[in-house]
């Protein structure tokens, strides 16, 4: 595992990993915590989570922007829902666990100026919303995607294919 | 409504800022006290983060995947793995809505044949195909826009491979592929069975798979009849015809039907990577994904334009991009040397 490990390449680096755990630890454990309801496992989840950005740490250019936040709350989300399935086993995965941390539609319809798609995205199944940020937000590839979450190249593409038969569903319905 | 990736490219950032904006702010989350054994693990993972090569972007990506699979399961493989390989090949560990297989071996020397199906579904063309070394893929498209693939790969230490399902559940049974030992999982999507089988050539020590919406009796005929070779031709290869001192002979760390990825380094680790591409794009920083670069410039390259990206804030890898109309080949050069240096290379890359 080490092997494959990808490493900070400068000491500055080093401490803008530092600075970037320092700022978003408290907020990822949160959303955590938000899913698992246990401090441990939501403390084991932030970091997995770190892990994983630490992998793709590269991409990151800012610490404290918008794009950042939402990357490390999507990983810590996929990351915590993980961890909830495995210790939450059964031979069926619930529906309800696909909708978990989806926002209220009330929360997203709050603003009005905003364009239909982009609610329709904010509001779509954790999964599919997570997919569709890491590709067409933050640039990763579908190979790196699945890296990220646990999932095949093939899958990712099959996932987004039906996040986007989601959304058209969801506009059609709204018009 | 068509949803066309320009659309989602388009309103994604907005679409964040929505999901951002249901969080509480900073100010308004309790200040967590994080326990010693966390602290202790974060202290581990700033320690790792010392001074190494950086491989090559292709490579992260293979590591990647094989990596976070491992850190993924890790914790769980020992009490839940549940099918062993006769030889100890392989381990499978199911959960409810994933499968992990994790390979045991030693990895051999040669860079992994190429294989392809030569039974395939009406309506499925193979479209591209990669080979990185200790893996390929060969990926269909069918008329519906669905996409397949066929994997392969070497059983190894440190490989792995996951299946998750996307919708509730996910069915599981043992099959033979031409006497092989095998599994064929499936989910019951809106649109039919999307199935995943896997197989193993404990021989050869080659994992193979095949994913897509077939069914299961057409998806085991198209592994059954899986042979060595490939209908698709590796793209045209370029090389560094000049290189600064120091520099080694490019050396090819991918290839592929669409893409190739040519490496070169000094003794001190300083690297030229040129990675091609077939494609038809003309937004060539998106493609190549370039974020770092606070200044574009305006150059030339085989006498077409072609764009420098670069820092000015501080010395850093530089990226050169520039298309052959004529091939549809997209090029993007990196490395940290200067701009006149960049410029020479880039002007030396010939077709071999």
């Amino acid at each position: 595992m080490i092997v494959y490990l990808q490493m900070l390449e400068t000491s500055e680096e080093k401490n803008r990993f530092e600075e970037l755990v320092h700022t978003y630890k408290n907020l990822m454990f949160y959303v955590a915590n938000h899913i698992l309801n246990n401090d441990q496992d939501a403390e084991d989840a932030v970091q997995q989570a770190f892990f994983s950005i630490l992998k793709n740490f590269e991409k990151i250019s800012e610490i404290k922007c918008p794009q950042t936040r939402s990357f490390v709350v999507t990983i810590v989300e996929r990351k915590a829902i993980d961890l909830y399935r495995s210790k939450n086993r059964s031979t069926v995965v619930s529906f309800d666990e696909e909708y978990i941390n989806v926002p209220a539609p009330t929360d997203v319809e709050a603003v009005s100026t905003r364009t239909d798609l982009a609610r329709a995205i904010a509001q779509l199944p954790t999964r599919y919303r997570e997919l569709l940020l890491l590709k067409y937000d933050s640039g990763y590839s579908e190979q790196e995607i699945a890296a990220m979450c646990s999932m095949t190249p093939a899958n990712v593409k099959k996932t987004i294919h039906r996040a986007k038969k989601k959304l058209e569903t969801l506009l059609e319905r709204e018009a | 409504m068509k949803i066309t990736d320009e659309m989602l490219y388009r309103h994604a950032a907005e679409a964040r800022d929505i999901w951002l904006d249901t969080l509480p702010d900073d100010s308004d989350i309790p200040e967590h006290e994080f326990s010693d054994e966390f602290n202790k693990e974060m202290d581990r993972l700033v320690a790792l983060s010392q001074k190494k090569k950086k491989p090559t972007k292709r490579l992260q990506r293979i590591a990647a995947v094989f990596a976070a699979v491992l850190i993924g399961t890790s914790s769980w493989l020992a009490v839940d793995a549940e099918a062993r390989a006769t030889f100890m090949q392989w381990v499978r560990t199911i959960a409810p809505d994933y499968v992990v297989y994790h390979f045991i071996g030693e990895a051999p020397k040669d860079d992994i044949p190429n294989f392809y199906c030569t039974w395939l579904p009406e309506g499925l063309e193979a479209k591209e195909l990669y080979n990185g070394g200790q893996l390929g893929d060969l990926y269909y498209e069918a008329d519906d826009d669905w996409v397949y693939c066929l994997s392969y790969h070497y059983m190894h230490d440190g490989a792995a491979h996951a299946l998750s399902a996307s919708s509730d559940e996910m069915f599981h049974e043992a099959v033979k592929v031409n006497g092989m030992p095998g599994d064929y999982y499936y989910e019951v999507l809106e649109e039919g069975h999307f199935g995943d089988l896997l197989w193993f050539d404990e021989e050869a020590g080659i994992a193979f798979s095949i994913h897509g919406m077939i069914p299961k009796e057409d998806m085991i005929r198209m592994a059954e009849s899986v042979q060595e070779g490939t209908t698709l031709e590796y793209m045209p290869e370029y090389e560094y015809t000049w290189l600064p001192d120091g520099y080694r002979d490019g050396r090819e760390l991918s290839r592929g039907s669409h893409t190739r990825l040519l490496s070169s380094i000094t003794k001190d680790n300083d690297s030229i990577r040129l990675e091609y591409e077939i494609m038809q794009a003309d937004t060539l920083a998106e493609h190549f994904y370039i974020d770092e670069y606070t200044a574009v410039k305006e150059v030339t390259v085989w006498g077409t334009p072609a764009e420098l990206y670069y820092d000015t804030q501080r010395d850093g890898s530089e990226s050169l991009l520039w298309y052959d109309a004529e091939t549809n080949i997209a090029f993007h050069l990196e490395s940290t040397e200067s701009e006149e240096t960049m410029l020479a290379i880039a002007e030396a890359v010939k077709r071999k």
